[in-house]
């Protein structure tokens, strides 16, 4: 009886101990793995490939991105008044014509503007515009981007 | 002499991030100076064909005088800063000749240029 009793608390104490053993070594091998981490990042000099590449990468896809949308900005603001201005002339050498078919004619001819909406306001003084000497104001503006032209009519 | 060169090199990559960013907004700007001035040759042509037209619709109206009022209607419109008509010239009594000038500075802050910009626009 003494024995029976006795064999389960025994085997439990060995457990115990077997159990306390493997959390030592446990967390003697973590100690020694994080020493190992430190010592070899304190050990890291730094690699100039990484720096090279972060550069490469970050730097010039930055710059190039920004190069591009400019580019590709001035190409439409360029082009959004070569029509305003075209539209104008093409208005009073033609004065029978209609600046809205101008534009329209015009944008049609774009590369870069002949699928987007471009709203068009012209005002006049007098605003008869067909009267010679009346001063005409052109005035495209589309996608946040604005496109003025002035001129006079000759009748 | 120490000859070692061992050290790290995110001093250059720092450096060489701010040199790029310099680079961008030099970009930008000089985009927007070019915008700038070309805005202001479109503004000059314009200006001085109106004057043209004008001219032939009233020979006996002085140059000046419709330079002057077509100024007037017109500069509101664009927002050139400080905007000035340098010459108004009727020359063979033909050809006009207008000489434009504005200021163009730079829209980004860290890039402090600002440079006057004239344009000559003739119309015949």
């Amino acid at each position: 009886m003494f024995l029976l009793t006795l064999a389960p608390s025994f085997q439990a104490r060995s457990y115990l101990e077997e159990s306390r053993f493997g959390l030592m070594l446990l967390l003697f091998r973590f100690k020694e793995g994080l020493s190992v981490k430190t010592k070899s990042f304190l050990e890291e000099r730094g690699s100039a490939l990484v720096e090279v590449v972060a550069f490469a990468v970050v730097g010039f896809g930055l710059v190039l991105t920004l190069g591009f949308t400019l580019l590709e900005q001035e190409r439409r603001v360029i082009e959004l008044q070569a029509i305003a201005r075209n539209s104008m002339r093409s208005y009073l050498l033609h004065n029978s014509s209609d600046m809205f078919q101008a534009v329209s004619r015009l944008q049609s001819a774009s590369k870069l503007w002949a699928e987007e909406r471009i709203d068009v306001a012209v005002t006049c003084l007098p605003t008869d515009c067909n009267l010679p000497n009346s001063f005409v104001w052109l005035e495209l503006s589309a996608d946040g981007l604005i496109a003025k032209a002035f001129g006079v009519t000759s009748g | 002499m120490d000859n070692n060169e061992q050290g790290s090199a995110l001093i250059w990559f720092v450096f060489l991030v701010a040199l790029l960013c310099l680079v961008a907004l030099t970009l930008a700007a000089s985009v927007h100076q070019y915008l700038f001035a070309r805005e202001l040759t479109d503004f000059s042509e314009q200006f001085a064909i109106a004057i043209k037209t004008r001219f032939q619709l009233t020979p006996n109206a002085s140059v000046s005088s419709l330079g002057n009022l077509l100024l007037q209607e017109v500069a509101p419109h664009y927002s050139f800063p400080q905007l000035q008509l340098r010459q108004l010239s009727l020359e063979a009594g033909e050809t006009v000749r207008v000489i434009f000038c504005a200021n163009w500075d730079s829209p980004v802050n860290a890039v402090d240029a600002s440079r006057t910009i004239c344009v000559t626009a003739l119309a015949r």
